[in-house]
């Protein structure tokens, strides 16, 4: 059989799976319960949980674990003059030892979240870490000087940083896709019956049992160890239980496979932390929400804070009467958070964007409720103002939550969690506090409450800008699961995959696109030719199949696996190389040096190192010549043998050549095409950037033409030359001279 | 990025140790102590300066020889078993030959720190507070108990808040 055709069979499988992909899109996009279909409100969660015959316990375990861990942080809160006093640490010290715990409590999620990545081990860590912060809770009153204190409440922080990393991912693994929402919102009515508990348990510890700050903190440690140990039971379900094997499961079901036919797959935890975060990061929803989450965490953050100062100052109310407050106003949180969601679970399943919607108009809505409490004469109207806002903001979580998590895969949702949580109180709070202390310096108490306006509305229209986002980037996130469910099932059947497939990739230089739905395919052992004129996007695509650059949208898979937000590094240790275009050495480095440098990869094995720089010479004797003489003195043709030299070398199994030819003399350009040739003959597939048709053409059966960001020309090179509409003048003087 | 699995126990290990100091087992304060009572003035009171602060005691002996009352006006109390001096451990003036004159009662009282043998104080003046000068502002007198040898006995401490008048 022809090659190509060869080729083009690969590549007809790679097509088979997106027009799998577009039939099964809408089918996996209902089994995770986006139906699209208007209802007034969901069946009410405990319908669910007994239609599912699941159990209420991982909700009952994880409120739990969340409503202990505000015992202590609202302890120390209404205990630091006590503990100021008894230790003898002024306020200053307490404040420095207050931010640390902060920054703690803000970086603590992504530790967090890289321990649950390589296993489910959700539950275990969760329940370990509540075991921890249990302890400092309760060593905490046994603290004598400022450096213990230091201690256990940086070890608190860092310890409850499973709480925004774990709990929601764990949570969404435990309950139906169709039932997030609702999980979400009950699991925030749980975290808000500990912001009415915790002021209730201290005033009880502190005024009718009479115990100190110690004492409290040591029976809240004791409590939040009870806590700790309810949920033992707790047991992680896997990533993507109820949503990655769902559509996994369809895409099976379309095919007419049983369930026993393909084995279930692993999770794909390959991707590393950073890799994982950088990837989160991409996805449109998610950058639009951690901006929108940072402006609220300006608004969110020290609004808390200053509305202590509010009422001691503008209504004289003490430590009791703030308390029972802020008791008051997480009890009507609750009823809100139980009567939102229903409605948002439904709201979710209609239209995932519209849910962002609505939680834009509420977060709206709530700072106008916070500016006119701010300036009411009437206490009771503040009140009943402040406790609405407070209302609505509590809804804003499960709603926004619901949304960030679903449009991430599973496995990445500890990081995205992680990354909402640092967004809101680290970068939003830290900016928040200066923001509002300057304003109240200025403009007293009140006007820093009539000022949250601003985060407010901004954060508003950054919310009500993401619904659109949101439909395309669940759909790419059920595409990703389809496509590669497809591959696992096609080359569990014996099918051959191209070595590389690009699938629809786009890819921009900040707001500038310069890679257009470009679809590239490289089988084993081809050589390939990627033609164009200059700024056509060669280089970019070579850039995005060596991993230098990150596509904005499609995929990269290396013999079926994806690999589109691998490292660049991690690409090399799999078998892909590039020399990049101009001239590809470290110019102050000797010849030698730069030959170990390329085989950095090979490790310490300096045999096999020594023997390929062996290889090279060999092959390009004037290297050899040279060994000792700095790159940047060869000159321009031995430059590029260097560089060509990482291909012997690496002997990897798809090397990415850019501009070989460019500025030689012919005699040259010939010599390095031959060993290119050999490269080729020893089995490396081989991608050939070149704006030389001519040069091109000669050496490559597979030619791919760019222009303007898209690929206008797959086939056979010989076709290409009959393509005078894409071989203009400029560009094909020796190709028309060939051809005639 | 976490430590690597040998780096992980260590570091767990060395914060243990260093924190270990900072903590202790005896003459902790577990139950309130309510040996003292400020009768005056009432907690956020608005009064006029001077302002005299009163206080009960119950089973503790005050006089020569015996203990006293430590005050504070907007100041933190040095923590339990060091004398009033501690608290200026930090200044230049105290090092070396000075720590005598840091003992001294003017010195102290300079610094809104008083040692008396009565069941009240009069507050002649308050320090000016950082801060919003435009909201309510509130100034904290604490008492704390000290022993024979001027050093603070128990961890038990009792203030009330005020506001002055005029705002200062």
């Amino acid at each position: 059989m022809d090659h190509l055709q060869e080729v083009h069979e690969a590549e007809a499988l790679v097509d088979e799976v997106e027009h799998a992909r577009d039939e099964v899109r809408d089918e996996a996009r209902r089994a995770l319960g986006v139906t699209g279909e208007h209802v007034g409100a969901a069946p009410p969660l405990r319908q669910t949980i007994r239609q599912y015959g699941l159990s209420w316990y991982p909700m009952v375990a994880l409120s739990a674990l969340a409503i202990v861990d505000t015992f202590q942080a609202y302890a120390f809160a209404v205990l630091t003059p006590e503990i100021s006093r008894s230790l003898g640490v002024g306020k200053g010290a307490i404040a420095g030892v207050i931010a640390l715990k902060t920054l703690a409590l803000a970086v603590a999620p992504l530790p967090m979240a890289a321990l649950a990545q390589r296993s489910a081990r959700r539950a275990v860590l969760c329940v370990v870490t509540a075991v921890a912060w249990s302890i400092f809770a309760l060593s905490t009153g046994y603290v004598t000087a400022i450096w213990g204190l230091v201690f256990v409440l940086v070890a608190d922080g860092l310890s409850t940083g499973s709480v925004a990393a774990l709990h929601p991912s764990l949570l969404l693994d435990s309950y139906p896709a169709e039932a997030r929402v609702r999980a979400l919102s009950t699991y925030q009515m749980g975290d808000r019956v500990g912001n009415v508990l915790a002021p209730l348990i201290v005033a009880v510890l502190a005024t009718a049992v009479g115990l100190t700050w110690r004492g409290v903190f040591v029976s809240l440690g004791l409590l939040s160890l009870l806590g700790a140990l309810a949920a033992v039971r707790l047991r992680d379900p896997g990533f993507g239980r109820w949503d990655t094997e769902r559509i996994r499961e369809t895409v099976r079901q379309h095919h007419g496979e049983g369930m026993g036919g393909v084995v279930v797959s692993e999770q794909d935890v390959s991707l590393r932390f950073f890799e994982i975060v950088r990837r989160v990061m991409l996805v449109p929803t998610v950058r639009r929400l951690m901006a929108a989450l940072a402006v609220f965490g300006v608004l969110l953050i020290p609004y808390q804070t200053f509305l202590f100062f509010f009422l001691e100052e503008r209504w004289n109310l003490g430590p009791g009467p703030r308390g029972l407050f802020f008791a008051g106003t997480a009890a009507v949180s609750i009823v809100a958070l139980a009567l939102f969601s229903r409605r948002g679970e439904a709201r979710f399943r209609e239209d995932p964007g519209g849910l962002v919607r609505t939680s834009a108009v509420l977060l709206a809505s709530s700072v106008v409720l916070i500016c006119l409490a701010g300036l009411s004469p009437l206490f009771w109207v503040m009140l009943a103002l402040f406790a609405t806002s407070q209302a609505v903001l509590a809804i804003l979580s499960p709603a926004i939550f619901a949304v960030l998590l679903s449009v991430v895969p599973a496995h990445m949702r500890p990081h995205t969690a992680a990354l909402g949580g640092i967004f809101l109180g680290g970068v939003g709070g830290i900016i928040g506090a200066l923001f509002l202390s300057g304003i109240d310096r200025r403009f007293g108490v009140a006007g820093s409450m009539v000022s949250l306006l601003v985060p407010g509305i901004l954060g508003a229209l950054l919310l009500a800008t993401t619904g659109k986002l949101v439909p395309k980037d669940l759909d790419r996130m059920i595409d990703e699961v389809i496509e590669d469910e497809e591959i696992r099932r096609i080359t569990s059947s014996g099918g051959h995959l191209p070595m590389l497939a690009c699938r629809n990739v786009d890819f921009s230089y900040g707001q500038l696109q310069v890679l257009f739905d470009c679809n590239f395919t490289v089988d084993d052992g081809e050589m390939v030719a990627l033609l164009g004129v200059n700024g056509a996007g060669k280089s970019t695509l070579l850039k995005v199949i060596s991993g230098i650059g990150l596509p904005s949208r499609g995929s990269v898979r290396f013999r079926g696996t994806e690999i589109t937000f691998l490292d660049a590094e991690r690409r090399l240790r799999l078998g892909i190389t590039q020399i990049p275009g101009g001239r590809a050495v470290f110019g102050p480095m000797t010849v030698v040096e730069n030959l170990r440098a390329f085989g950095y990869t090979l490790g310490r094995d300096t045999k096999k190192l020594d023997e390929a720089i062996d290889r090279s010479f060999d092959a390009f004797p004037r290297l050899a010549e040279r060994r000792n003489q700095a790159a940047s003195t060869l000159s321009g043709g031995e430059q590029q043998m260097l560089g060509l030299s990482k291909g012997l070398i690496l002997r990897p199994q798809l090397l990415l050549i850019d501009e070989l030819s460019l500025g030689l003399a012919p005699v040259i350009v010939s010599q390095l095409l031959e060993m290119v040739r050999q490269i080729n003959a020893d089995g490396t597939a081989v991608v050939l950037v070149e704006q030389s048709v001519n040069i091109a053409l000669n050496l490559v059966d597979h030619a791919y033409f760019m222009e303007k960001g898209e690929i206008r020309f797959d086939g056979a090179a010989r076709d290409l030359l009959d393509r005078d509409d894409l071989l203009r003048a400029v560009f094909l003087e020796g190709a028309g001279a060939r051809k005639t | 990025m976490p430590l690597n699995s040998r780096a992980r126990p260590i570091a767990l290990v060395l914060g243990l140790l260093a924190a270990l100091p900072a903590c202790g087992l005896h003459g902790l304060s577990f139950v309130q102590d309510d040996r003292v009572d400020i009768v005056r003035p009432d907690d956020r009171a608005k009064v006029d300066l001077p302002v005299r602060v009163s206080w009960t005691v119950q089973d503790f002996a005050v006089g020569p020889g015996k203990g006293s009352f430590g005050v504070f006006i907007d100041r933190t109390p040095q923590r339990s078993g060091k004398t009033l001096a501690w608290i200026f451990r930090g200044d230049a003036a105290c090092k070396g030959t000075g720590a005598a004159t840091c003992n001294r009662l003017e010195f102290l009282a300079q610094r809104n720190v008083f040692q008396t043998t009565s069941r009240s104080f009069t507050v002649e003046q308050v320090p000016r507070l950082s801060g919003n000068q435009s909201g309510r502002q509130f100034h904290e007198v604490t008492v704390v108990l000290l022993d024979a040898a001027g050093r603070r006995s128990g961890e038990g401490a009792w203030s009330a808040q005020f506001e002055v008048e005029d705002g200062t």
